[in-house]
């Protein structure tokens, strides 16, 4: 089948140089404010980067930098945002559409709400799978179930007909998933997309994400406002504040060395407020 | 600190497949499912509404004190005369009877008699049906064209030169009433540019673009003040469902525009719209008495015109039945479209 070639496609024979390369970025809003100023990363083809901060940080706009949808008035100022030799900066909506989806996949946070309440998930699915993909209607609905399969979903066949309100969080991140990558893209962006789930299915989907990587060598940028997930799932890691990267570098130097007062005190909140943090308080109380 | 401890006890409870296995063979919002509800709830509106709206104009028109019997044989008659006449409409029945066998006979076809010219009511309402549904219909379409299209344009250039344009002309639009729209338009497209006859109506069969040159300015007249609803309506919903994430996860996926304005937000925008268009659409077939009398033409309502003005009560009575009927028909198929087009609209129910 022609969706399975494309995924096992996108391991790249030229793995030196990096697939996304942002550099100097900055981002401002209508009234001129800048709200990321100055962002430089790169990732390597099938690697992963973490970005962590608090809310309005700047995390989020960075990444719907690569996707060339930033919320309306809001937009790149300056900088540059290179991916595999293209210049996203100067692509046209008809170029855009050949590059989301197909080489750029992304999930969010709230996954139902990035779903059309009114079409079933099956259908949204096999949509990108025929548009997008070329494949005809019954090819893209065994390859849909093919993939809702291989990311853990039961009885596919009954999911595929529901509509988004009768999914569970972790169905649906699963759903998204399956959409996200159905085209066998080279990076995918996840926001915040475990952060609304209970925690067995948040590693759950972590899970899923180190698998799809592994299986398809998926370069990943993770961004969380939770250190344990980026500390699980990333290699390297950006810490962002007010619009500005504070501290980068490889995630378990920076979280287990923080440089920056910022980084330390993230870590050291962390640390107070998970449970081993709590136990250890408790225990000590005692 | 109790949430420390929730991880463990949610746990099980929060399984990922189990709300599947709840739902599993319910199926709850299939389309087809939903069709049938909204048929279903339809008819069951449909059926006492039909009773009722027939029950009442029955009723004025027997309270009316019309007594067609002096009037058809005017003042001459003895009163021996008007009460043989008064036996032969049925009106020394009781009001309860009279309904009844007016119930009955409609149910087969028959609506009576014009007390005036003696013509089935049925047959006038045939022979003019198919003018006012000309008239009606290429409004609707004018509306749907006009509307859909504006709203959309307005919709995509939202709070740009075109956005405020199209709702600064639909508003205007709005506080025009069809016949004074309908004057308007003869004076400038019949009299000051004569393209367009002044009024009068041909049947389909004298040639369609004969026809057409009839129809188009009374369907103007009764369509523009539906098209500017309509297409505030529109913008105003696709506005609100263009800021939603659905269509940015349509984006996402690489998904192209159009198909993502004209499939993910249009389905769940349009629905406000639709549901103005339903409720248009009995304004159509009521607005078209005005528009029918503006524009001298042969429809249904002119004839109910005529015969309210005669008091012709049989003729009233008919007419008004396949006006209730066409508002009837016109919101079950809205309410099936809404149903087809939003399936998990009906959930909060």
């Amino acid at each position: 089948m022609s969706a399975d070639a494309s995924i096992g496609a996108t391991v790249p024979a030229t793995a030196n140089t990096d697939l996304v390369q942002v550099e100097d970025l900055w981002i401002a809003a209508p009234d001129g404010r800048d709200l990321v100023a100055g962002v430089s990363f790169g990732l390597a083809r099938g690697g992963s980067l973490g970005i962590v901060g608090e809310s309005g940080s700047g995390k989020t706009l960075t990444t719907r930098a690569l996707l060339g949808l930033l919320p309306h008035g809001i937009s790149v100022t300056s900088g540059s945002v290179g991916f595999d030799g293209l210049d996203l900066r100067t692509l046209r909506r008809k170029e855009w559409e050949q590059v989301r989806g197909s080489r750029i996949g992304a999930v969010f946070q709230d996954p139902a709400s990035y779903l059309n309440p009114s079409i079933a998930v099956g259908k949204q699915l096999t949509e990108v799978l025929r548009v997008r993909g070329g494949l005809t209607r019954s090819a893209a609905r065994e390859r849909a179930a093919e993939l809702l399969e291989s990311l853990g979903l039961h009885r596919v066949d009954l999911v595929l007909t529901q509509y988004p309100h009768e999914l569970s969080g972790g169905m649906l991140q699963r759903v998204l998933l399956a959409i996200a990558i159905c085209l066998g893209p080279e990076l995918l962006i996840a926001d915040e997309a475990t952060t609304a789930l209970d925690v067995t299915v948040q590693a759950d989907v972590l899970d899923l994400f180190d698998t799809v990587r592994a299986r398809a060598g998926l370069a990943l940028v993770l961004v969380s406002h939770d250190l344990a997930v980026v500390a699980r799932s990333t290699e390297n890691l950006l810490v962002m504040r007010n619009g500005e990267v504070v501290e980068s570098g490889p995630t378990t130097q920076v979280l287990a060395n923080p440089q920056h007062p910022y980084t330390q005190l993230l870590v050291e909140h962390h640390d107070a407020y998970s449970l081993a943090g709590y136990l250890e308080k408790e225990t000590a109380d005692v | 600190m109790t949430a420390v401890a929730t991880p463990e006890v949610q746990a099980p409870a929060e399984e990922v497949l189990a709300p599947l296995d709840e739902v599993a063979d319910l199926a709850p919002h299939s389309p087809a499912r939903g069709v049938l509800i909204a048929l279903g709830k339809g008819l069951a509106i449909a059926v006492p509404v039909l009773f009722l709206t027939t029950l009442i104009t029955f009723a004025l028109g027997a309270f009316s004190d019309q007594d067609p019997a002096a009037a058809v044989l005017g003042e001459v008659a003895t009163p021996a005369d008007v009460e043989r006449m008064r036996h032969e409409f049925g009106l020394d029945r009781p009001f309860y009877s009279q309904y009844g066998s007016w119930v009955w006979n409609a149910l087969h076809g028959d609506l009576g008699s014009s007390w005036f010219t003696n013509i089935p009511v049925a047959d006038s309402i045939v022979e003019r049906l198919p003018v006012s549904l000309s008239v009606a219909g290429l409004a609707l379409a004018i509306a749907l064209v006009l509307g859909a299209g504006g709203g959309i344009v307005a919709a995509l250039n939202r709070g740009r030169f075109v956005d405020r344009a199209i709702t600064a002309v639909s508003a205007a639009i709005t506080t025009v009433p069809a016949f004074v729209a309908g004057i308007g338009l003869i004076i400038v497209f019949a009299v000051l540019i004569p393209v367009f006859p002044t009024g009068g109506y041909v049947p389909i069969s004298a040639g369609i673009g004969l026809w057409a040159s009839f129809l188009v300015l009374p369907a103007f007249a009764l369509g523009l003040d539906a098209s500017a609803d309509l297409a505030r309506q529109l913008r105003t919903g696709l506005v609100g469902s263009l800021d939603e994430n659905y269509v940015l996860g349509a984006q996402v996926r690489g998904l192209p525009w159009r198909r993502v304005v004209l499939v993910h937000a249009l389905r769940n925008g349009a629905a406000p719209a639709i549901a103005v268009v339903g409720l248009h659409i009995p304004r159509l077939v009521g607005g078209a008495v005005i528009t029918e009398a503006v524009f001298q033409m042969p429809g249904i309502g002119q004839l109910t015109r005529d015969a309210a003005l005669r008091g012709d009560v049989p003729v009233i009575q008919g007419a008004l039945l396949v006006a209730v009927l066409l508002v009837l028909v016109s919101s079950l198929v809205v309410n099936v479209v809404l149903a087809r087009l939003l399936p998990a609209s009906g959930r909060a129910a």
